[in-house]
């Protein structure tokens, strides 16, 4: 290394050329922010497997009518309460309905209410956060006092007190969750619309010239997208738990819709809970699961989306 | 201090009054006429054949009004929500649809059991939490890190009734140490040894629930505190390790866990209301479904009063108790 030339003070270019054109080949790859962060996604063990998880519950979601028996209603007299065997894989429960055909439609209806209420939420707060964030002012006021008030109340409650309201089924569950669970996404949407506008980047894209609309559609959303999918991912999960709970408690979706909650609400009773543990126990581990798979991708999808943040979990 | 104290109580006044009248707004949607709903066939038929004294009942119990201030017939009516608030500031709650009793009465005696059970919970969830979340941050990938990061998250994703259940099941079924329901012995007088008995399980269940995110959020303060210059500096100038783990990082990771566990009580209400239902304990959780199911409004706005206030309240007390260890607020700077 003694030939190595000293680092600025009489740098020989050329020489430093000449040394390293023939054994060195620089090529530069042009990676698109998308690319790098699906790269980044793939990287992440525990995020691929939780996609793969998911994939295999959105397939049995999608294809309940065609791997179970098709009938989650279906009441079988000749067969109450019976344990797992081979004609019901994952036995029946006390009005003789196959666990396991309930069991691939009650995805279904945790992956509506999940995904429904979460899509509906993020509209509305990022409508409101950006009215907030833009406008400022006593309209931010007005919305700022709103969010802390929905965020005070337990979300459980809350969403207790408008379903029972207007009356339980997945359709109002769905869009409780979806009307009262805007404030997370809102304050976001404001807090990075606040921040993002003393960027540099953002005064630099003014100073060249570039308009408002483009300023809002190029530089201000495309940055809070990244973010706005990470909590939308975690939000997901959120409503997967509640929409259960609350079928738990009986107070969400009814009988004889097919909703993992609801399947677990019947191990409320001692006898069930002890002696019929196959009635709780599979939608119990399907609720974990797919809620572990979602926060798995969310995990992952955090560390993909933003490259500032050093991976700590 | 007091200033800043003062302005937070100021802040939380007007979001009490918000839930109270979203809450109020939200129960008044519900169809059906509150009174025909909870008559027996028998004096309903009666009733409705006399609709002058079915006028009455509804006019007696102010159902004629509007929910909200409005002018009836060129007259100002105050509304359903001015009376209940009216009601509610001087201590009058109404009454109970099923049990016939004062509200302030029922809540009276379904508030010490879900503090006990709340309070307790909490205790769990720090003590395992934040030591846990210490550890692991201190070891950072290794497998024990690895362990607690996975435990964690497969806690975080199990609902809380699952966990209840599994629970009941392994206590009820393996191992017969420990009561799986309700607050006391029926058929013995109270005593606290029966009373702790009957705690522990519950309270394990809601408090591990909780200490899963609390240990991911210490874990994450305290590799931050660890990644700083101070600490760095401690280091470099020779401090024995265990100095600078107790006094430099853990003392200052400790400022943002606090604003967690405050951040923490609305879910944690939401846990208790299933982690009630399940155990059979007598709080305001198990109240809550209890009015849900039964359309008991009155009911309902006395459980949310108190939550709201509850959690508000506990907000303040975080705020002032962040403010107290971290100076940079009190003097009006955000921290960085």
């Amino acid at each position: 290394m003694s030939s190595t030339p000293p680092l600025i003070r009489g740098f020989d270019l050329a020489a430093a050329q000449a040394e390293l054109a023939p054994t060195q080949v620089i090529t530069v790859e042009h990676v698109s922010l998308g690319r790098a962060a699906l790269r980044r996604f793939l990287r992440h063990r525990l995020a691929v497997l939780g996609t793969l998880m998911l994939a295999t519950i959105v397939l049995m979601a999608l294809f309940a009518g065609v791997v179970t028996n098709g009938k989650p209603f279906f009441t079988d007299m000749a067969a109450v309460a019976k344990a797992p065997s081979a004609a019901h894989l994952l036995g029946t429960d006390r009005s003789g309905r196959d666990v396991w055909a309930r069991l691939a439609f009650g995805a279904q209806t945790s992956l509506i209410v999940g995904l429904g209420a979460v899509a509906l939420y993020v509209a509305i707060g990022t409508i409101l956060g950006g009215i907030a964030g833009l406008f400022g002012g006593v309209v931010d006021q007005v919305i700022m006092r709103a969010t802390d008030t929905l965020m005070a109340i337990p979300s459980l409650l809350l969403v207790i007190v408008f379903v029972t309201a207007i009356g339980p089924s997945l359709g109002s569950v769905l869009v409780v969750i979806g009307l009262l669970g805007w404030p997370g996404a809102c304050r976001l949407v404001r807090g990075q619309l606040l921040t993002l506008r003393e960027a540099e980047f953002i005064t630099a894209a003014r100073v060249v010239g570039v308009g408002n609309r483009q300023i809002l559609f190029r530089h201000l959303l495309p940055n809070i997208m990244s973010s706005l999918a990470v909590l939308a991912t975690f939000g997901v999960a959120s409503a997967i738990i509640l929409e259960a709970g609350l079928s738990f408690l009986g107070l969400g979706v009814k009988i004889p819709t097919a909703s993992w909650g609801g399947m677990i609400n019947e191990a409320q009773s001692p006898s069930v809970l002890i002696d019929m543990p196959w009635l709780w126990l599979s939608p119990g581990i399907a609720i974990a699961m797919t809620v572990l798979a979602v926060n798995f991708i969310g995990d992952g999808l955090r560390d993909a989306l933003d490259p500032r943040s050093t991976r700590r979990s | 201090m007091g200033a800043y104290v003062l302005r937070r109580i100021l802040v939380a006044i007007p979001i009490l009054f918000g839930i109270t009248i979203v809450t109020f707004f939200a129960l008044s949607l519900a169809p059906g006429d509150p009174l025909l709903a909870r008559l027996e066939p028998a004096q309903l038929a009666v009733l409705q054949a006399h609709p002058e004294q079915l006028a009455a009942r509804r006019h007696e119990l102010g159902l004629d009004q509007p929910i909200f201030p409005w002018i009836v017939d060129g007259a100002f009516a105050p509304g359903r929500y001015l009376n209940w608030l009216g009601g509610a500031l001087t201590g009058d709650l109404g009454y109970s649809i099923q049990s016939h009793r004062p509200i302030a009465e029922e809540l009276g005696k379904r508030i010490p059991p879900t503090l006990a059970l709340m309070g307790f919970s909490i205790l769990i969830a720090i003590f395992v939490g934040v030591p846990f979340g210490v550890l692991s941050a201190l070891r950072q990938y290794s497998r024990l890190d690895y362990t607690l990061t996975s435990a964690t998250m497969l806690m975080t994703s199990t609902p809380t009734f699952v966990l209840g259940l599994s629970g009941i099941y392994i206590f009820a079924v393996w191992i017969h140490v420990l009561p799986t329901s309700g607050i006391q012995t029926l058929g013995k007088p109270f005593n606290i040894p029966d009373f702790i008995g009957h705690l522990i399980l519950p309270g394990l269940v809601l408090g591990l629930s909780s200490a899963a995110p609390l240990m991911r959020y210490t874990r994450a303060s305290m590799l931050d505190v660890l990644h700083s210059e101070y600490v760095v500096t401690a280091k470099s100038k020779g401090l024995a390790h265990r100095t600078v783990v107790i006094r430099h990082a853990f003392r200052n990771s400790l400022i943002p866990i606090i604003t967690v566990i405050g951040l923490l009580l609305p879910e944690l209400v939401g846990g208790a209301v299933i982690t009630e239902q399940i155990f059979a304990w007598p709080g305001m959780g198990q109240m809550a479904v209890r009015a849900a199911a039964d359309r008991d409004t009155a009911l309902m706005m006395g459980v949310v009063l108190v939550v709201g206030f509850a959690v508000l309240f506990v907000n303040i007390l975080v705020d002032v108790l962040y403010a107290a260890v971290d100076p940079r607020i009190r003097f009006g700077r955000r921290p960085s």
